[in-house]
């Protein structure tokens, strides 16, 4: 993983807990030219997340990313985390936390697909592949 | 490329970085501004045109053009409040959009000037008693003269792109009045650019205009800024005190008045903080909510190229309190409102070139209240109203049905409890049934007014904050010249209003 530099503020079991979360919403699809989030500097971006936002949302972002990786406990009802789940599952499960009828389950999976977002959608691979069929804006991107 | 623009170049010691400041420092003005966005920046030019001395205050830095880029949380963690990550509280949590840099949101919104609809204004003369403020025959001249000094004009053909034509095209086809949006910009080259800062100085943002000209008129800017109070003495104001981001105090004394333009939501408190005790104050909290719908065509639409806002429909604007428009997205803020997660979402995000984004704002008449929260933040608490909600889905309705109508394969409105996808005309029915809940939606909020009402009278702590003078009623030259003494919303967008406003104030100001 490019620019996995160890973060001060998330421990090492959130680290892992947080690119397996991150991987389950962006996890890329090599035929389409669109790499995983696990690909970009995530703990980098993560780490300068915290000391830009107000702490209320960084801390939001810390409980998200702990919330989401146990939810297999609630969701599976089973003794695993995210992040020992296969893709498939993972999706399911944070699938169903996105569709929660509780809206504050709903609100920290959108957290996380905000903040990823930001971090996905400037990535200048990821934007070739977006804006492609347009010189002006592929050249942009490069 | 050695292109220069306007923010460069300005007169030496024009800017004091409060960044970068290393003493405390203390000065004298005829007038002081806080704020730096479209109504302080205004002000402050109007008011050096005369000859008079003026410091302007911003709390954020000065992001020059030069720096500008394109990805969004660059722009967010450098010139947005909280990193754009300020929300109202309430029913729900609506994202709220504010510049935080000099000026202001100018900096990242579409620079749209419409004037406002003639019956707010007649609404704020009669039920709010504005008198001649609120007369579209004193404003006029000062619509003439920001539409002439900032280039206002529809968008032109050679960036019009493919997101505004088609929406464009369909309201024709349907017969709905749609025009293309008036903007402040000269030159525009369709980068798309308008939240992340225009790249080429084309859009007439404050930054690059009114400010500058305030500044080589002789003002001084203190940049990275931010204002604890107005120093009021014996009921008059005479200063302001601000901390440097540097951590050294500011003191600016203020021999003619005090104009504080630091929008909807701070000046409450800032007002709060200097010692006003209106009841009013921070009440009757306005915004126009606004969501977008994506609709995917079987063909490019390229939202990168073009006006990021270029095409309007009004014409529901007095019968269903909404206005339809479009609004180009960067692909990081699309990726948010996409549906799904993971392949799905991938998915999805591979055809990012053919999604068109087509939005409304409804006209709310829901009221919030800005109060101060833990740590002294600014906080809004605002929910909308079950009426607001049944005019956002029927908005909802008007604007799938002119996606499938124009030929999308899919539309996505993003409202929980829908299918994320439609793929139909029929499904539109949907959308009108929608439930009257706003944490079903995806709401975010621009466009402020309201938290220091204008009006005539005052009894007590009762009734409005400023007088038809623009000055408050409890501390004499102390104004207030931003969207806070709007009586109500307009819904429209208001960036027009509000410099002409802040025009008209600081004439009015030299006047007295």
């Amino acid at each position: 993983m490019r620019g996995s530099v160890p973060s001060a503020w998330l421990t090492g079991v959130e680290r892992r807990w947080a690119s397996a979360v991150f991987d389950t919403l962006f996890p890329g699809i090599a035929d389409e030219g669109l790499v995983s989030i696990t690909e970009l500097d995530l703990f980098g971006f993560l780490d300068q997340l915290r000391e830009t936002v107000p702490a209320r949302v960084a801390w939001a972002v810390r409980f998200a990313i702990v919330f989401v990786a146990l939810s297999p406990l609630f969701v599976l009802w089973r003794l695993r985390t995210l992040a020992s789940l296969d893709q498939v599952v993972r999706e399911r499960v944070v699938t169903e936390l996105a569709t929660s009828r509780v809206y504050g389950i709903r609100q920290l999976v959108l957290i996380l697909k905000s903040m990823g977002a930001l971090l996905y959608g400037a990535d200048a691979r990821v934007r070739r592949r977006m804006f492609e069929g347009h010189p002006q804006r592929s050249e942009d991107s490069r | 490329m050695n292109q220069s623009f306007p923010d460069e170049d300005l007169p030496e010691g024009a800017v004091v970085d409060g960044m970068a400041l290393g003493r405390p420092f203390d000065d004298s003005y005829d007038f002081v501004v806080v704020g730096s966005g479209a109504a302080g920046a205004v002000a402050a030019h109007t008011l050096a045109e005369s000859g008079a001395s003026v410091a302007l205050v911003e709390e954020g830095p000065w992001v020059k053009t030069r720096d500008f880029g394109d990805r969004v949380y660059d722009a967010f963690r450098g010139m947005y409040r909280d990193a754009g990550t300020q929300v109202l509280e309430g029913d729900s949590y609506i994202p709220l959009i504010q510049g935080a840099c000099v000026g202001g949101s100018t900096v990242m919104n579409s620079a749209i000037a419409w004037r406002p609809p003639e019956e707010v204004l007649v609404d704020w003369q009669r039920r709010f008693g504005l008198g001649d403020v609120a007369s579209m025959k004193v404003l006029e001249p000062h619509f003439d003269a920001l539409e002439a000094a900032l280039g206002a004009r529809g968008v032109q053909d050679e960036v019009l792109g493919e997101n505004n034509r088609i929406f464009l095209e369909q309201a024709e086809k349907q017969g709905i009045s749609a025009v293309r949006t008036r903007r402040y910009e000269r030159g525009c080259r369709g980068s798309g650019r308008c939240m992340t800062g225009c790249p080429t100085a084309a859009k007439q943002g404050m930054n690059v205009s009114y400010v500058p000209w305030a500044l080589r008129l002789g003002a001084r800017i203190f940049t990275s800024c931010r204002v604890d109070r107005v120093v009021i003495v014996s009921g008059r104001a005479v200063g302001i005190v601000a901390r440097a981001k540097g951590g050294h105090p500011v003191h600016l004394r203020a021999r003619r008045g005090v104009l504080v333009a630091a929008s909807a939501v701070q000046t409450p408190n800032l007002l709060r903080r200097s010692g006003l005790r209106a009841r009013d104050l921070g009440e009757h909290f306005q915004a126009h909510p606004g969501l977008g719908m994506g609709g995917v065509f079987d063909r490019p639409v390229h939202m990168e190229f073009g006006a990021t806002q270029g095409a309007d429909i009004e014409q529901f604007r007095t019968s269903d309190g909404i206005k339809l428009e479009t609004i180009s997205m960067p692909p990081e803020l699309a990726a948010v409102r996409i549906p799904g997660i993971g392949r799905e979402l991938m998915n999805r995000l591979a055809v990012f070139s053919n999604l068109a984004v087509w939005a409304l704002i409804v006209r709310s008449d829901s009221e919030g209240r800005v109060t101060t929260g833990w740590g002294g933040r600014d906080k809004v608490v605002f929910s909308l109203s079950k009426r607001d909600l049944e005019r956002v889905r029927g908005g909802m309705a008007r604007l799938a049905s002119l996606f499938f109508d124009a030929g999308a394969l899919e539309v996505w409105p993003g409202v929980f409890g829908i299918p994320s996808a439609l793929t139909s005309a029929d499904q539109v029915k949907l959308l009108e049934d929608a439930p009257l809940d706003a944490r079903a939606f995806s709401f975010i909020a621009t466009h402020l007014f309201g938290t220091a009402r204008m009006g005539p009278e005052r009894k007590g702590r009762e009734g409005s904050v400023v007088g038809l003078d623009f000055q408050t009623h409890e501390a004499e030259r102390l104004y207030v010249v931003d969207s806070s003494v709007f009586p109500t919303n307009l819904g429209v967008n208001p960036q027009h209003t509000i410099m002409a406003l802040a025009r008209l104030a600081s004439v009015r100001v030299l006047e007295a």
